[in-house]
């Protein structure tokens, strides 16, 4: 058989295949799909050794595209289209864009936000001479979690 | 009026009637976060909030801080995730710089000090960052707090609001979203003849080894940026490549390429490292 898809080796991996026969009689003979089947392999236990990975498929359906990416896709044949296919296929487009133009009014793209909620007023100190400087012992910066219930009340902000 | 024009009116003026009211097809929605990020000055135990700026987005925003005058600046780069229900992971990069007086030929001298800390953190705890660390009885501190806000739509934008604006601009906050897990395939090849390949999954800006197998080079691959729109976007990279009996054959070595596409390093030794990255999800 030729090389299976990255889809069907991947399906293959996964126990999914239908035809798992011809794959297994296809990889002693292919160094590429057994290095391919290798890094599947690789990667699902990577996944499977850290918990913080909110879904592994994500990460399979992104190699599966770098792979693509990667690996130059065979010529696809010609295909030729009579002028009646041709006029057929722009009416389907135009009907589609009608609709989506239709329908797509309700939802007009969202622009970022931006807000100074404190714009009106001037800050509340005079800010002409203020530096960091009365601030600055020499100490490092450094970074450190509070648990909140350590928190001191703030006030003045709604939580 | 037969039974067909009876449906045929109902229809036309259910359509009308939802066109009327604006009613938007649904949009699949996401829960955010947002980020209290407040400056406050601590003065024998009296609180002041200098300024304070809220940012919202979805789930892995990122901010930046920036607190600087004329002689200190202080940038701090918060990678945040949301790896459970209530608990949160902040990459902190943190570089400070202070003036530190003239050079006998009087040039600009500079303290410079860099820093990375992986915090976990849960909701509603607060990341303190101590500019200059934590003596004096007049002490500035930025808190910040993670809140859990309502779903959005997924495609609504980043806010920041500003409900108090800091003194002389001392203070100032900014917002992306990025991907933050990438799909990577890295390939060794020696004198032209791949020898072995490996596929990961890393994390942005959290350095992961890749292993090739017994007796050939680890590389430790960190992810360090990402830009340019989802069809375009560029990822930079840098990475250390070591034997098995720990000579490094590359420190620090860094590239920038389109996701997707091919870096190619020649090592020593005759090896060549190939490495393609492509980002997850968003």
């Amino acid at each position: 058989m030729n090389c299976p898809t990255p889809e069907q080796l991947s399906a293959f991996f996964d126990g999914e295949t239908a035809d798992r026969a011809s794959v297994e009689r296809h990889l002693p003979g292919c160094a590429a799909c057994r290095l391919a089947l290798a890094d599947l392999r690789d990667l699902r236990a990577a996944l499977a050794a850290r918990d913080d990975r909110p879904n592994g498929a994500e990460t399979e359906q992104a190699l599966v595209q770098l792979r693509r990416k990667l690996e130059p896709s065979p010529a696809s044949p010609k295909t030729r289209f009579a002028p009646g296919y041709v006029g057929a296929l722009a009416g389907l487009l135009f009907l589609a864009f009608g609709l989506g133009w239709f329908f797509g009014r309700g939802t007009p793209p969202i622009p970022p936000t931006v807000k100074n909620t404190d714009a009106p007023t001037r800050p509340d100190r005079s800010d002409g001479d203020f530096n960091l400087a009365r601030f600055d012992g020499g100490g490092r910066a450094t970074v450190r979690i509070v648990k909140r219930t350590d928190v001191p009340a703030t006030g003045g902000t709604a939580r | 009026m037969n039974l067909r024009l009876k449906l045929l009116i109902f229809c036309l003026l259910v359509t009308g009637a939802s066109r009327a009211r604006g009613d938007a097809p649904s949009v699949p929605t996401t829960e955010r976060l947002r980020f209290v990020v407040r400056l406050v000055e601590e003065r024998a135990g009296t609180r002041t909030t200098l300024g304070e700026t809220h940012v919202s987005g979805p789930n892995g925003t990122d901010f930046s801080v920036t607190l600087r005058d004329a002689r200190y600046r202080l940038k701090a780069d918060f990678v945040t995730d949301r790896v459970a229900e209530n608990r949160l992971n902040f990459r902190v990069d943190l570089e400070t710089r202070r003036a530190a007086g003239r050079s006998p030929r009087d040039l600009p001298l500079y303290e410079e000090d860099t820093q990375y800390h992986d915090l976990n953190l849960e909701l509603l705890d607060t990341v303190l960052l101590l500019p200059f660390g934590d003596g004096g009885d007049d002490r500035l501190t930025m808190e910040i707090v993670p809140e859990r806000l309502p779903a959005a739509p997924a495609n609504a934008p980043l806010d920041i609001q500003l409900p108090k604006i800091a003194p002389g601009g001392v203070f100032n906050v900014t917002a992306r979203h990025i991907p933050h897990r990438f799909a990577v395939i890295a390939e060794l090849l020696q004198n032209g003849a791949t020898v072995a390949r490996t596929s990961t999954e890393n994390r942005f800006r959290t350095p992961s080894p890749m292993v090739f197998g017994n007796g050939l080079p680890s590389v430790s691959l960190n992810i360090e940026d990402v830009t340019g729109p989802p069809s375009e976007r560029s990822v930079t990279i840098s990475f250390d490549a070591t034997t098995p009996d720990g000579r490094p054959l590359a420190r620090n070595w860094s590239g920038i390429g389109q996701a997707g596409s091919t870096l190619s390093y020649d090592l020593p030794d005759g090896l060549q490292l190939k490495l393609a990255i492509m980002p997850v999800g968003n």
